[in-house]
């Protein structure tokens, strides 16, 4: 197997690597040791995770066995929820703390040994919710890397307590037999083995060097396990990250496509009938211009009113794509007018530190929320709308949310004439630019669209 | 009054020409780019300078930059600015760049030509004039929720009028009430948003302004 390998090292990697390249021998011997402890530690949460969910299934076996009469049952039937609860609790932790675990140890292989181990690429859930919960879950503990951490932990350990008794004897050991010749001799004991003295300050030695290799070689074998266990094949992380390339490409033509279709509509469905509308009140206008004055007075006044409405209608459409505003003055700036624009009082809270995100990353965003609001005002019948906009690490965030009657969901593709067509643009252009869109719409409200975008998209 | 029109589309910069001469101002000069307008704005200093936004060479906040540009350097010649949108960190912009009359709409006003040459008129005078839709934005952006939320829907009505620059008179022909009820409500917004009464009506609008504004950023 060939372990992916990252190709830069980072500062702190460099500084502990020799000239040559390779760790230098102290912070490997002492790295070794110190790792001992820390493994230890993990062992003892991973064992206790792992004795909880054993009890968990030995436990109802058990209870059946016993007799239980009256309040006892009882008893026993309270601790039997008790014990399914923590038994479900350890089940749910267990995959995320060995991913967590992996993460860990990843990052230690980087700092100590400069080996740059590449995960395989998170698989995330596109399901809002307590759904979207245990969605990722699966997702999480039906991935190699939670396993792979397990394995490593099991095996590393055991290595780690055969290397370090051998280290610890060896040297401990060692030392001691150096002192032997001193030791002041019983005449009157017989000895079973009668050896020279000398022999045994140089067995001393030998141990000594004996536990030195156990403690540098554990660092090596310990290296060696992290990139074999830990590390995925180039072709397994190539192919999850092909996976996701695929979705944001299927995600970037059915958004464009998308788009198409309501500029289509929007421009047949709307524009076009109104300036024909004020086409034919002008003809009118002039066919009575001679004969009654007055009436067409009364027909300019239409047509000009309807202009207006025709001007604002094609405003409102052209803005909803990419204002010049997002251009020169962010996102943050650029929401104003999305927010003032929405029929339901609504209000807008954005925190977005600089450096901003990347264009793409906050027009994906704008459009998001422009949609959102879209619906709210259309749909949800809501008095009151939120729009919180923040950067959460590296991802742009936004929530909106509004009390209104709930029910909204991504509908199937392909059909534009759907409501919901709206949700399934914004999710699209959200997966074309590595992100997502959840939504948590109950029955009856409230509805939560949340949609996350990686920064650097 | 003299006139000096930037504006790229040749329809729109016709239209603006001949609706300006028609109510009898002089169009001293009609550009289609912002670096035209200031070396025009400096050799002819006119009374007003109507400004579009997006213009050659980038189309995005061109005019927004000449604009305060003429308000720093030339605070004699007042700055209306049409555009197809209007955003409030545009306005807020244009009034942190001080000076004179300013203006900020959009051009969907000019189709009710009356009320665009009136506008026109008042920011020429020293006035000030913002679209609706960025008082709109400005009042959702705005920290002082609790305030506005005691205000009645009536004064909330009067505050976005008076933020648009609109004197009493105006304020009560367009929600058909009398002058002195008004003042009245006038007089209760400044109580509820502890502002000083103001002396005049443009120091009135920018202290609407500046408290709505103030401490969204």
């Amino acid at each position: 197997m060939t372990t992916a390998t990252l190709p830069a090292a980072t500062a702190p990697e460099r500084a502990l690597r020799s000239p040559s390249g390779i760790p230098r021998f102290r912070t490997m011997a002492f790295l070794g040791i110190a790792d001992l402890a820390i493994d230890a530690v993990v062992l003892a949460v991973g064992l206790i995770l792992f004795g909880l969910i054993v009890l968990g299934i030995a436990w109802p076996v058990t209870q059946v066995m016993e007799p239980n009469y009256g309040l006892w049952a009882i008893g026993a039937l309270v601790r039997f929820v008790l014990e399914a609860a923590l038994f479900a609790c350890a089940v749910l932790v267990l995959p995320w703390f060995l991913r967590g675990f992996s993460w860990m140890e990843r990052r230690r292989a980087a700092a100590v040994y400069g080996v740059a181990i590449a995960p395989l690429p998170r698989r995330r859930t596109d399901r809002g919710g307590f759904k979207g919960f245990l969605h990722q879950w699966w997702l999480d503990a039906s991935d190699s890397t939670p396993w792979r951490s397990l394995a490593f932990l099991l095996l590393n350990s055991m290595l780690a307590l055969v290397f370090g008794a051998a280290a610890l004897f060896g040297i401990g050991g060692g030392i001691a037999m150096c002192f032997v010749p001193l030791m002041r001799w019983q005449p009157d004991v017989v000895y079973v083995v009668d050896l020279p003295a000398w022999t045994f300050p140089l067995g001393g030695v030998v141990a000594i060097l004996l536990g030195l290799v156990a403690a540098v070689g554990y660092g090596y074998v310990d290296r060696s396990l992290a990139r074999g266990i830990l590390g995925v094949s180039e072709t397994s992380v190539l192919r999850r990250l092909n996976d996701r390339l695929a979705a944001q490409r299927i995600g970037a033509v059915e958004a464009a496509a998308e788009q198409r279709r309501r500029i289509e509509r929007d421009l047949h469905d709307e524009v076009q009938p109104r300036l024909v509308s004020i086409a034919m009140t002008l003809g009118m206008a002039k066919a009575k211009l001679e004969g009654d004055p007055e009436a067409a007075a009364e027909l300019l006044d239409e047509a000009h009113a309807a202009t207006k409405d025709a001007i604002t209608e094609l405003r409102r459409l052209v803005q909803g794509f990419q204002p010049a505003v997002l251009a020169d003055r962010g996102l943050d700036a650029a929401l104003s007018a999305v927010v003032a624009r929405c029929p339901v009082p609504t209000t807008l809270d954005a925190d977005l530190p600089e450096p901003s995100c990347s264009a793409e990353a906050e027009a994906v965003v704008y459009f998001a929320v422009s949609e959102a609001l879209t619906n709210v005002a259309k749909h949800a019948r809501a008095a009151r709308c939120a729009v919180h906009v923040q950067r959460d690490g590296d991802r742009l965030v936004a929530t909106i949310t509004d009390d209104g009657v709930g029910g909204a969901s991504i509908g199937p593709r392909s059909d534009g004439a759907l409501p919901s067509g709206g949700l399934t643009g914004m999710q699209d252009r959200a997966i074309a630019s590595g992100g997502s869109v959840r939504i948590a719409s109950p029955a009856g409200g409230p509805t939560t669209v949340t949609v996350e975008v990686p920064c650097a998209s | 009054m003299r006139i000096v029109i930037a504006e790229d589309s040749v329809l729109l910069r016709a239209g603006l020409e001949r609706l300006l001469a028609d109510a009898g101002h002089e169009v001293v000069a009609a550009l289609a780019s912002a670096d035209e307008l200031l070396a025009t704005v400096e050799a002819a200093e006119p009374d007003l300078a109507i400004i579009d936004v997006r213009m050659p060479p980038t189309w995005t906040d061109e005019g927004i930059r000449a604009a305060a540009i003429v308000r720093a350097q030339h605070p004699r010649v007042a700055v209306l600015v049409l555009s197809q949108y209007v955003e409030e960190r545009y306005a807020a912009d244009l009034i942190a760049s001080g000076g004179g009359g300013l203006g900020y709409l959009l051009k969907d006003r000019v189709a009710d030509v009356n009320d665009f040459l009136a506008d026109a008129v008042r920011v020429a005078e020293g006035g000030t004039v913002l679209d609706p839709e960025v008082v709109q934005q400005i009042v959702v952006r705005s920290r002082q929720r609790a305030t506005l939320d005691s205000l009645t829907p009536r004064e909330s009505e009067v505050l976005a009028l008076m933020a648009q620059g609109r004197s009493n008179a105006a304020i009560a022909a367009q929600l058909v009430v009398t002058e002195g009820a008004v003042e009245k409500h006038v007089s209760q917004i400044f109580t509820k948003l502890g502002l000083q009464p103001a002396d005049t009506e443009n120091r009135r609008v920018m202290a609407v302004l500046a408290y709505l504004e103030g401490m969204s950023r």
